[in-house]
């Protein structure tokens, strides 16, 4: 059966088997906008306090616009800089890119918490600033000297109703950051990385029927900082694996959030349609409320689910716990590993200071001997020709 | 310092008792004052009490001006602004999701910000005219699948066209916009309405495409939508309704746009356009040179995983010396009325920015 979408699905009862060609995977997040990544003017204060204004100026495939360019055609406004990048063997030079700024990574500067603790005599000046379009990001860990792109738009704080903040970044080209990485020993952090699921040498050829998605995006997951400050970010190429169905993405939110459905998330992209006779909309409903604003008496009727609710919010908040503790002892290894990389490379600095030392040495001596050499060479030279005078001069006597 | 309030996973698992407040927070139903402010306020003390809202207590109920200190604040929003960005999120998805849907107003004028332009491109060198500027193939030809419909005396004509996406480019290949090309058949040819993408206006378009056109390029473009025009029969409206769920798109039309045409009795024989690739013109023919054009397109301006829905284009030339609102002017009247509890929810141009950021893929 083939859907408005152009997508090939089987339907059997509520379960659907998607089969989907990998480029669907492989599309990337974010609509352009007008005015931010297409003919971007983005106004920005650099360090002197003025203002500037940075031009975004991309080419439609950078932006994963490629449905709007006709490969086969000519002699259009802009053809020569569309070919020059479609035939650029490395590929563009930046791609469009998702980035989320997670509250509970991020305390921003001004915020009512940070103020109260404002008058603390130990206080540390709080670094973290809300994003902004034209910020540069920076690979989290290394120092500031690994730069991943900019972003061109950021949507309004928490207004995806997650405590999140979205935004959009034209990033560099994987490979080059991926290179530096390596030099300073640092890697991305995919604690959920299924190699098994995601082999991208493996040939699925059962013919189960079940097309398994490629592998993840290189730069998916990688942690970022900004510019001026200490905001953390997160990239995001790939859909998420929540987003495994190719449906609505609000609606496999809600599922794949749920705990009601009795279903897990089985890594694969197989996955369960909502019964549309089942409880789920229910969530919508208003709960009652009594027309004429009398009292508030419907306290009573959520005290039962209360219960339920609250000891669900305990167990969460315990597996967040462990979830923080089990980053921060990542972010303590990251950073150990970090330092390590610069011990490293400042016994390799020493190391080459000593050689150069000792060749020098060495070409001194060598300078020397090759002095004292040509001299003893101009010596016998010398009473060579002297010896040739004379017996010169006694043929001639 | 890290709390194990502020993890996501904790934010989801609970963010569904926060729906039943969202659900409410919709501007016309609130407006309806059947709930009140201290509705409001007790639903959110209920949900906050069983853990809703995302570590609510530093996220959601901080103070309002430090929660909108990002630039996004200067830009419209039909939700009151100084309501929590997370309670107006939640409401956003929440209309989305519902049996109502949302629309957008691209021609408004409190949204000139991220306004639409329309421009018309007629003549007989329009499809040279299109394939010189833009990225994409344009037909000369399109074959004419014309309709004519006469009800109640009065002449309906419809036509079916191509929709297609091209990239206006300047000279060194990078892209200043993408504009959504309605093609439809015509006696030069084909003749052309492009849609510009919110924020770039029509009259931008023209100021930059009309300048290079010679007399002998058998090409004129209008600007459908001047930002100044002296009469408003003169401008043409831009509306988009959308859903997670086409269905609810297409009803949407069909009780806030048809009913609005009743006097050609368009319910009898609109049809929604059958892919992403074509679009439908109904020209309504009047009186002597007083005629109606409605454009029917599936398009959202939005990643498609966001939502599906239809764009519409109307143009009113039919109130010639008449006081009456624009065709375009009701639609959007009746689409929003404060009592049209099953109408569409009327969104701002600060929640388009965020989902076509959040947008996560084309699906």
């Amino acid at each position: 059966m083939l859907d408005a979408r152009g997508l090939d699905y089987l339907s059997l009862g509520n379960i659907i088997f998607i089969h989907q060609p990998f480029p669907f995977f492989l599309q990337k997040g974010g609509k352009p906008g007008f005015g931010y990544e297409m003919t971007g003017h983005i106004k920005k204060a650099d360090d002197t306090g003025e203002n500037s204004v940075i031009i975004t100026k991309a080419s439609p495939l950078e932006l994963d616009l490629e449905h709007v360019v006709d490969q086969q055609k000519g002699c259009y406004q802009g053809q020569e800089g569309v070919v020059s990048l479609l035939k650029n063997k490395k590929g563009v030079p930046r791609n469009l890119y998702s980035v989320t700024f997670p509250e509970e990574d991020n305390f921003y500067e001004g915020q009512k918490d940070e103020e109260e603790y404002s008058n603390h005599p130990n206080r540390i000046p709080n670094e973290t600033k809300i994003p902004k379009a034209g910020d540069a990001m920076y690979v989290l860990g290394s120092n500031k000297t690994i730069k991943v792109g900019t972003l061109t738009s950021v949507a309004e704080r928490g207004g995806t109703s997650f405590p999140e903040t979205v935004a959009l970044a034209l990033v560099r080209r994987s490979e080059s950051i991926l290179q530096k990485m390596k030099k300073l020993d640092l890697e991305i952090d995919r604690d959920n990385f299924n190699e098994e699921i995601f082999d991208a040498s493996r040939k699925y050829d059962d013919a189960s029927g079940i097309i398994m998605p490629p592998p993840l995006d290189p730069l998916d997951g990688l942690q970022v900082i900004l510019e001026n400050g200490m905001t953390r970010g997160l990239l995001k190429a790939t859909p998420a694996r929540r987003l495994k169905f190719g449906q609505n993405m609000f609606e496999i939110e809600q599922w794949a959030t749920s705990d009601d459905n009795g279903q897990e998330d089985t890594g694969s992209i197989m996955g369960f349609l909502p019964d549309s006779n089942s409880d789920q909309g229910d969530i919508l409903s208003v709960p009652n409320i009594d027309k004429d604003d009398s009292d508030n008496d419907d306290d009573a009727g959520f005290d039962d689910s209360n219960e339920e609710e609250l000891n669900a919010a305990i167990e969460a908040s315990r597996i967040a716990a462990e979830e923080a503790r089990r980053k921060e002892e990542k972010l303590s290894i990251l950073q150990n590993r970090a330092m390590e990389a610069v011990a490293k490379r400042k016994a390799a600095k020493e190391d080459a200071q000593a050689k150069k030392e000792t060749v020098e040495q060495i070409d001194e001596v060598d300078i020397e001997s090759e002095a004292k050499r040509k001299a003893l060479k101009l010596d016998m030279l010398k009473k060579k020709a002297e010896e040739a005078m004379a017996r010169r001069k006694g043929k001639k006597d | 310092m890290l709390t194990s309030l502020h993890h996501p996973r904790f934010a989801l698992q609970y963010s569904y008792a926060s729906i039943g407040v969202a659900s409410v927070l919709n501007p016309s139903f609130a407006s309806s004052r059947m709930i009140t402010t201290k509705h409001i306020y007790f639903l959110l003390q209920i949900a906050h009490s069983v853990g809703a809202f995302h570590a609510s207590r530093s996220f959601i109920l901080r103070s309002p001006s430090i929660l909108f200190s990002s630039e996004k604040e200067n830009l419209p929003s039909t939700y009151d602004i100084s309501l929590p960005a997370g309670l107006r999120g939640e409401a956003v998805r929440s209309a989305l999701k519902s049996d109502r849907g949302v629309c957008f107003n691209f021609t408004c004028p409190s949204n000139s910000v991220r306004n639409v332009g329309v421009v018309k491109v007629s003549g007989k060198g329009t499809a040279g005219f299109l394939n010189n500027k833009l990225s994409n193939t344009f037909p000369s030809k399109i074959d004419e699948a014309i309709s004519l419909f006469n009800p109640n005396g009065l002449e309906v004509k419809v036509e079916r066209g191509v929709v297609t996406d091209a990239g206006l480019l300047n000279s060194k290949g990078q892209i200043i916009d993408v504009l959504n090309v309605c093609s439809f058949p015509s006696s030069d040819g084909i003749e052309a309405h492009m849609m510009t993408s919110p924020g770039h206006a029509g009259s931008q378009l023209f100021d930059r495409l009309d300048p290079f056109i010679f007399p002998l390029d058998g090409v004129k473009l209008i600007d459908m939508c001047p930002s100044e025009v002296g009469q408003p029969s003169e401008k043409s409206q831009v509306f988009t309704f959308a859903a997670t769920k086409i269905e609810t798109a297409q009803n949407c039309i069909k009780e806030s746009v048809l009913p609005i045409f009743d006097e050609w009795n368009l319910e009898t024989f609109f049809t929604f356009p059958s892919n992403k690739n074509e679009c439908i013109r109904y020209t309504f023919s009047k009186g002597e040179n007083e005629y109606a054009e409605l454009i029917v397109c599936e398009e959202v301006m939005l990643p498609s995983c966001v939502s599906r829905g239809y764009t519409v284009v109307i143009s009113d030339h039919t109130l010639k010396n008449s006081d009456r609102p624009t065709l375009g002017s009701r639609v959007w009247e009746l689409s929003t009325f404060e009592r049209n509890f099953n109408g569409p929810v009327a969104l701002g141009q600060l929640e388009y920015e965020t989902l076509r950021i959040e947008g996560k893929f084309d699906c």
